[in-house]
């Protein structure tokens, strides 16, 4: 069995869920980060799936450039907000930043 | 079973492991080296599916850039996050079934759906060529944006973590 398109795509919806996971149960806003750049670097699986599999576009792959682009602008800036948070209140528990909660 | 089936399992099996290892580890210094497996898994995965230039760049940026932010983050605030201990996690059974339902629900949109694999596969063989041609015709405005956008960016992350207190 030669490897095709559906294989790409179910590794991909596999490590989007994994990093579903890691969103929904981390409390370490690091550990959050982690995982939301888990969910882009499957989205970035699909979208070279797509350009090998669609007919050999390069137009997929420069789509997969600017999300790495800013999933790099995200990481930095997240990580200034988690600094800031550490800061303010020395620790990173997403559960405790609830000074917007009414 | 040709070499190219053996490489894809070998390196879905490194992504995978690496990215649950990176999610369920409850030590966040470790959960940061297991996605360096995952990323390094997913460079291979687009190695082995012709894009060269991605997987090159998948290692420059998120090993290099990412990864080396994330390890400068927990050292900087590494006190407590190391001591949260057993209440690292929230609500895993809860999370782990909420990601094993969105996986099914992938999977059934994938398999369900006909008409994904249009056009034939593409052409082993160089990819920096055309990727540079696109960015300079079809997308320069985006490319110009991206820019624009990395630089500010760099400006507010620099901005947020200023000392308030000097």
């Amino acid at each position: 069995m030669t490897i095709g398109l559906y294989h790409f795509l179910g590794l991909a919806a596999a490590l989007f869920a994994i990093g579903i996971v890691g969103v929904v149960t981390r409390r370490n806003a690091i550990g959050i980060l982690i995982g939301v750049e888990l969910m882009l670097n499957a989205c970035n699986i699909n979208l070279v799936a797509f350009s090998r599999f669609g007919g050999g576009g390069m137009d997929a792959q420069v789509f997969a450039i600017f999300v790495i682009v800013l999933a790099a602008a995200e990481a930095a800036v997240a990580l200034a907000i988690i600094l800031q948070l550490f800061d303010k209140r020395s620790d990173v528990d997403v559960d405790h930043a609830r000074a917007l909660r009414g | 079973m040709g070499a190219q089936t053996l490489l894809f399992w070998l390196f879905a099996a490194m992504t995978i492991s690496g990215g649950l290892m990176a999610v369920l580890l409850p030590s966040i210094q470790q959960a940061v080296f297991s996605l360096l497996m995952s990323f390094v898994g997913v460079a291979a995965i687009y190695a082995l599916a012709g894009a060269d230039f991605l997987a090159i760049t998948q290692i420059v940026v998120y090993v290099g850039g990412i990864l080396v932010l994330l390890s400068f983050g927990i050292l900087l605030t590494g006190r407590t996050a190391m001591s949260l201990g057993p209440q690292e996690m929230r609500n895993r059974p809860l999370g782990v079934a909420f990601g094993i339902l969105i996986f099914g629900g992938l999977l059934w949109a994938i398999t369900h759906s006909s008409g994904w694999a249009v056009g034939g596969e593409g052409q082993d063989g160089g990819t920096t060529a055309a990727i540079g041609r696109l960015l300079l015709t079809r997308y320069l405005v985006a490319f110009e944006f991206a820019a624009i956008m990395l630089l500010t960016a760099l400006v507010g992350a620099a901005y947020l973590v200023r000392r308030t207190d000097a």
